[in-house]
Order: structure tokens, then sequence, then C-alpha cells
């Protein structure tokens, strides 16, 4: 048996994956790889495209789409890099763009993940205190935290990124 | 032997009220480095820079129709899917008198390929044929339907794998990686790439250039988020340690395969992973863990459907055995053999019998030898592959028939075959006397 297409609603989903993940990718295209405003609707374009013919395979579609703007970009700067003197390679640990890429991290996280990162890290909660707010046990919690932690820091080192 | 710590580790190491030093520099550069990045999650600043989906602007008009082009490509492949699956127990050969009738479409096409995969491991010789009908049904489609094309080249590469023809599953996946290039953003279809062109550079045993292509491929798959196929390309370089000889090793790497594709729900990686340790609990002589891990594999590949991988792991037991229970390992070996001729996967069914053929001669049966030699030879003709390795077969043969075979002879022709079968380019000598 041949696999099943995911098909109903399929226009609706890919329409609602692309109305919630544009401003992170013009995000990524703007302020980490400096393209020009608009240049950006294309590489959006190209992305989705890429995003159709790969959507069977996808589990986690808004970590994906940003590795696929990431490539996007390189590909984009990359015969650009030559014609601009403008332009300069980030250094492999420029704070600059350790920042954005952080916030980058941040944005492809759950929900979940993100408010109980915050509560634990921002406002500096402990275990329990999280609990509280998450309507969940310590023990729980703390596996949540650091399941979020482990995640936010292998998208972070991962290859593209 | 040091382990370096995973991040996982280092997390956990930072949750220690006062985290000591590490005796390992690498580790402790590592920790550092992770201190920091979590400082840097604590400022406020950072989360409120997020950008969340605060009204996006209405999507471009060609985006719009490509998505609406895409949704008519998915419900034509929808209705092609359902023709193929009441075709489903009919032969192959008599699938075009109903196909030939159907309009040409990519709908078709992208469902006969999907209807191959489902072949590859009850048949891959069917999953060839079925590709076969896939690129005629493309070759009339105008402009070309590039990312389809490249689809069914990377699905020939890994069919042309399972049966034995290396040097045409090289080419066609060199076809697939160039197809790929001609589309927007191809790098995560190059990762599949990579590992589909590892996969035959493992089977062909060239472990350098496998570990190479693997590589690039996980760290694709790690960029994307895709932890599952990545867990899955981990497997295959686990088995690229196992055939270099290094089993405890590819016996962990399996093991956190198989804790990865049971949180993901993935059977088919787990009924594979589950054979693999077998084969390691075999090596290191664990067989009790062996006979749970076998058992656990057979299930689940039953389930799933899968009868020439329940045939690979029983050939795999039957050899494990070779050694310390003959009679046994003749059992699984001859059951194999049998298996995989039905299958239509000849290659392996030669592998087989010349593995049993190596342990009856051992035994003195010489008998069942020759006419075993004799059923090998008659194989790899009728199947008009290999030719240099059917004239080892034969020379074996004949051997038998003069009383002069040994079980090293048996081994040297099992060798060259081996060599042949996965592609290498060499001449069968007789061996020196």
């Amino acid at each position: 048996m041949a696999r099943p297409l995911k098909t109903a609603g399929a226009d609706d989903h890919t329409a609602a994956v692309y109305a919630g993940v544009y401003r992170l990718l013009e995000y990524v295209a703007t302020i980490r790889f400096r393209v020009p405003r608009e240049d950006v609707r294309p590489l959006v374009h190209d992305v989705f495209v890429s995003y159709m013919r790969n959507r069977d395979r996808i589990r986690d579609e808004r970590a994906w789409l940003v590795a696929a703007m990431y490539n996007a970009c390189r590909d984009y700067r990359a015969p650009r890099a030559a014609e601009s003197l403008l332009f300069e390679t980030p250094a492999p640990r420029d704070p600059v763009m350790e920042r954005v890429d952080l916030i980058t991290v941040l944005a492809q996280l759950s929900g979940q993940c993100r408010y109980a990162l915050h509560l634990r890290f921002v406002e500096g909660y402990s275990i329990d205190e999280v609990a509280a707010r998450l309507g969940k046990t310590g023990n729980n919690t703390k596996q949540i935290v650091r399941r979020c932690l482990a995640r936010a820091r292998s998208l972070f080192t991962r290859g593209s990124i | 032997m040091h382990r370096h710590l995973t991040d996982e580790d280092l997390l956990l190491k930072l949750e220690e009220s006062r985290p000591g030093s590490l005796d390992c520099a690498h580790c402790q550069e590592r920790l550092d480095q992770m201190r920091e990045w979590v400082d840097q999650l604590r400022e406020p600043g950072v989360w409120n820079e997020v950008p969340m989906t605060v009204s996006p602007p209405p999507m471009p008009n060609d985006l719009a129709g490509i998505i609406a082009l895409d949704g008519r490509l998915r419900s034509e492949t929808r209705q092609a899917q359902e023709t193929i699956e009441q075709l489903d127990s009919t032969p192959v050969e008599t699938w075009p008198a109903t196909l030939n009738v159907l309009p040409a479409t990519i709908g078709l096409a992208t469902a006969l390929i999907d209807a191959a995969r489902a072949r590859f491991h009850q048949s891959p010789r069917d999953a060839q044929s079925i590709l076969d009908l896939a690129a005629e049904v493309l070759s009339k489609i105008h402009p070309p339907a590039r990312s389809t094309e490249a689809d069914l080249f990377r699905q020939r590469a890994n069919a042309y794998r399972l049966l034995g023809d290396f040097q045409s599953a090289l080419a066609a996946i060199d076809r697939a990686e160039q197809l790929y290039c001609t589309l927007p953003v191809p790098a995560f279809d190059l990762a599949f790439v990579a590992w589909s062109r590892g996969g035959i550079y493992a089977t062909m045993k060239r472990f350098t250039e496998a570990r190479q292509e693997l590589a690039k491929a996980a760290k694709t798959l790690a960029a994307y988020g895709d932890e599952i196929h990545l867990a899955q390309v981990r497997g295959v370089e686990a088995s690229v340690s196992f055939d270099e000889g290094n089993i405890a090793e590819a016996r962990e790497m399996y093991r956190e395969v198989a804790a990865a594709a049971e949180r993901f729900d993935d059977s088919e990686s787990l009924a594979r992973t589950y054979a693999n340790l077998c084969g390691c609990d075999l090596r290191l002589g664990d067989t009790e863990s062996a006979r749970a891990n076998a058992e656990r594999a057979r299930v689940l590949y039953e389930e799933l459907d899968m009868p020439s991988e329940a045939v690979r792991l029983q050939w795999s037991i039957g050899d494990a055995l070779s050694r310390q229970d003959p009679d046994k390992a003749l059992h699984y070996l001859r059951d194999a053999a049998s298996r995989f001729e039905q299958l239509g996967m000849t290659a392996d069914a030669a592998m087989a019998h010349l593995d049993t053929l190596g342990i009856l001669l051992e035994q003195g049966d010489t008998e069942t030898v020759a006419s075993l030699a004799s059923h090998i030879a008659a194989l790899f003709t009728r199947e008009g592959l290999h030719v240099d390795a059917a004239h080892a077969i034969d020379y074996l043969r004949r051997a038998v028939e003069g009383n002069d075979a040994t079980p090293a002879l048996v081994r040297y022709v099992h060798d060259y075959v081996e060599q042949r079968v996965r592609g290498d380019e060499v001449t069968f000598e007789p061996p020196l006397q």
C-alpha cells in the first residue's frame, strides 16, 4: 500500500503555515542575511515550493522552513558576495549573529516550550512554580524544561544555523 | 576510552548547584559555551524580539497559484492511487493494459513511484518494473516534471541497490542529484540523495565514501530539525561500523537509533534496528539478547509486511551461527536462500546458497554440494547477471564434481562473487593450487 497523501484541506494548511511563519522567514532574510526587503518574497516563494515538494516527509514544519530559508539566503548571497564589497561573511562567532540565531530558535519552539523556558530562565521561577503555572507535576515540568532546552540548543548548534 | 559529553549531559551538568570543572578540555570548552548560551537565554530582550505571527502580508498570487496547483496534483495522485490499489493483486506485466488508457499525468507517475516504494522489500524486481511504467508516463509529460523525475531516479537507485546492481544504482542516484539541483532550494532533497548514495556505498563495502555521504546527509537533516530521518541515517552509519568489524560500537549506535525510533513511533526503523542489534549480539556472543531482538524484529516485519527483510534477518542469524552450530545455521541459510529466490532477489539467494555450500562441504556432504553448485550456476546464468560470477560458480561446480573442492575454495569463490555482485570490475582467476 502506498503512503496516504496529506490532501484534505492541504491548501488551507499551507496557507496557514505561510501566514504563521512569514514574519519569521522575513526576519531571517533581512536581519540575519541582510537580504534587501524587495528580494525576500521571491526567496520565501522558493522555500514554499521546496516545502510543498517535501511536505509529506516533514514533521517539524517551522524548523524545516527556517532551515530552508537559511539555505535559500545562503544561495542568494553566494553569487552576490563577489559582486558587493559591502557584504561580509559573518564571523563564525559573531555575537550579533548569535543573538539573531537565538531569536530565530526561540521563534521555532512550541508555545509551551517558549512559556516554560521564559518562566524558568527569564522570570527565574523554580521548577515547582513553573509546574504550578503549566498545570503539570514537578517531575513532568523538569522533563519539559530539559527537553525544550535541549531542543533549543540543538536548533541553535545545527548545521545551517 | 573517554566519551565526550553530549549537549544533554552538559545541560544536566549546568543544573548542578556547583558544576565543577571537567577533566576533558574539549568538554570544558563546550560547557563554558553552553553556560554562555544559557545566560543569553536569560536576557529578556531576546524574548521581546521574537518575530511572531502578527499581520503577515497577503500571499502573493503566484504562490497561491502554486499551492492550488499542488492541491490539484495531490487529488490527481489520490485518484491514481485508487486505480493502482485495484491492480495490486494482479501481476505487474498486466498493468499497462489499464494504465495506457489513463491520461499521462504527474499524479499518475507519483502514484506509481509510491507503489514501487511499497514493493521494494517484497519484490525489488516488481518495484523496478513499476518504476519503468512511471518513467513511461513521465516521458509523455511536457514540460518535463523535473521534481517527479528526480524522485523516480532516486527510487530507481534504491531498487537497483536491493537487486545488487550497484553500478546502475550509482548512475541513477547521480541522475537524481542532477535533476534535484535544477529545483529551488534543493538542500533537503540532496540530503536524501546523499543518504541513498551512502547506502549504496555501504552495501558495496566502500566504507570511507559511505561515511562521507552519510555524514553529509546527517548534517543537512539535523539542520532541518528532521530527527526521524536523522536517526535512520545513523542506523546506516551503525551498519558501516558493523561491517568494518567495530561490533560493540555498532551495537551502541543501534541502541541509540532504537530509542529514537521508539520515540517517534517509527516501526520500520525499529524492526530493522532490532534485526541489526540481533546481529551485533550474535557476534558478541550474547545469545539471549540476540534471541529477544530477533523476535522483536520478526514480529514487526510481519506486521509491516516486509518479507525480504525478514529473510535477511534469517540469513544473518544463519551466517552468525555457522561456526558454533552448523546444523542450525544450515536450517536458517537454506530457508533464507529459497525465500530470496521466491522474491526474485537472485544475488542474495546465490550468496546465501554459497554460505550453505561452505558448511555442507565442511560436513562432507558432497552429493548435496554438487547439486547445489549446479543450482547456483544455473541461477546466475538464467538471470543473465554477472557472467564472470557465473563462471566462478561454474568453476566451483566442476571442482565439486571432480572432488577437488575445499572450504578454502568455496570462500575464495564466495569472496569473488561478492566483489562482482557489488560491482567491482574484477576478472575471475582460479586460485593458485
